[in-house]
């Protein structure tokens, strides 16, 4: 394996940060040295390959918080808010005899931004098998491939999925305790927000009413804009 | 506006996921407004928006930028008109040098990248999630293995070269295999 000043080397050279000494001395290395190019290759190579699995990873991260919002409801919300206005009295007075009737009308399937699934190439591991099933609606088949992966290595990642895959089988009991132990401001966890997002509606589908706008709120201030438009009219609704 | 701007450009470079959302919200509308007015009709600002903020935010952790003057939105904007001169071919870009994105990789999209590099991406992503993020660590986010290990909790800086040369065996084995 390379020494660590060579991988410093590589950095610069990818980044284009270089100096011009740097440079020439990088160019002569680069000629003579077969080993030497053979390592900046790879290095290149997973860099330049890696930084574009990144860029189309943080896409559908970034899909995922705009779409509800932005496109799917521009249309509907002028018929959404007529109906609503017109039937407003009636449902207030159910909304807040039944506050688990706001779980069918706020949930909808968390995607899978982790691993989109390669048309055509075999699953090598469990863990691309649960997300296959995941991706196709095998809820249950994925929530016991997740289960299993997870037996072996503990990752909060996985775990939410595994916690969505439960809560699209139903089992929203199992689904609320993991996670109620995912970490709830992490900067290594990327799904904070979503966690909270479906805990409160797994607090109104069982009537626990206070708890839910609890989260909400929280999500509503210190949140990063995942569903900020369903958050403000679901704590309308509450109030 | 963002409250404190120093603060979400600091967890930026960090490579804080939530910080990107921060961003991405924050400036979506005035953004959107702004280059509605200014493209032809049909065009998906939002795309724009969306590659605008990735090219930024992958800025800020490869190149740990620190912006001299103007403000992120600025920068932002900026990246925008760069992206939209671009794919109109236009000339010159609209952009003082200062905020020129110096790297290409960023601008690298899959369909661009040779069948070899595509043949690596694809068996990247079948990699399982720990061996993914052992050679994200290393080769995109450029941690060195001391900084691995504290991130990580791994046992110390040896199990951090023996565990990714695994991952990199691994890597090489199946692209000999599907490359046959």
């Amino acid at each position: 394996m390379e020494a660590e000043s060579d991988i410093i080397l590589f950095r610069k050279k990818v980044l284009g940060q270089l100096s011009n000494d740097e440079t020439k001395a990088f160019e002569q290395r680069f000629e003579t040295d077969m080993e030497f190019q053979k390592s900046y290759h790879e290095y290149k190579d997973l860099f330049e390959v890696i930084s574009v699995a990144e860029k189309q990873e943080l896409k559908n991260h970034l899909k995922t918080l705009s779409e509800p919002s932005a496109k799917k409801y521009r249309y509907w919300l002028p018929i959404a808010a007529t109906i609503l206005f017109l039937v407003g009295a009636f449902w207030m007075y159910r909304f807040n005899a039944q506050p688990q009737g706001l779980y069918e009308t706020y949930f909808d399937t968390y995607p899978n931004v982790i691993a989109p699934s390669t048309r055509g190439s075999e699953p090598l591991n469990v863990l691309e098998k649960a997300y296959r099933s995941y991706d196709s609606g095998a809820f249950e088949a994925a929530a016991l491939e997740f289960e299993k992966h997870l037996e072996n290595q503990a990752n909060s990642e996985v775990s939410f999925y595994h916690a969505m895959a439960l809560l699209n089988s139903g089992r929203l009991g199992e689904a609320k305790t993991i996670l109620e132990s995912l970490p709830k401001d992490d900067s290594d966890f990327a799904f904070t927000d979503e966690t909270q997002w479906y805990l409160a509606l797994i607090y109104l589908k069982l009537e626990n009413t206070e708890q839910a706008k609890g989260v909400l709120l929280h999500l509503e201030t210190e949140g990063n804009g995942f569903k900020a438009d369903e958050i403000k009219s679901l704590l309308s609704e509450l109030d | 506006m963002v409250k404190n701007e120093a603060l979400l450009q600091e967890r930026l470079r960090e490579g804080d996921k939530k910080a990107l959302g921060q961003l991405y919200s924050a400036y979506k509308a005035a953004f959107l407004a702004y280059f509605q007015e200014r493209v032809a009709v049909g065009m998906d600002t939002e795309d724009l928006y969306q590659d605008s903020v990735i090219a930024v935010y992958q800025n800020y952790v490869l190149n740990q930028l620190q912006l001299k003057k103007g403000s992120i939105k600025t920068y932002l904007f900026a990246v925008g008109k760069n992206k939209l001169a671009a794919k109109f071919n236009a000339s010159k870009a609209y952009v003082k040098e200062d905020f020129l994105l110096s790297q290409p990789h960023i601008e690298m999209d899959e369909d661009q990248m040779p069948m070899e590099q595509q043949l690596l991406l694809k068996e990247f992503k079948q990699l399982g999630e720990k061996c993914r993020e052992m050679l994200r660590l290393h080769y995109y986010r450029g941690l060195t293995d001391k900084e691995i290990v504290a991130k990580t909790g791994y046992k110390d800086e040896n199990t951090i070269k023996s565990y990714r040369s695994r991952c990199l065996k691994k890597l090489k084995e199946a692209i000999h295999g599907s490359g046959k």
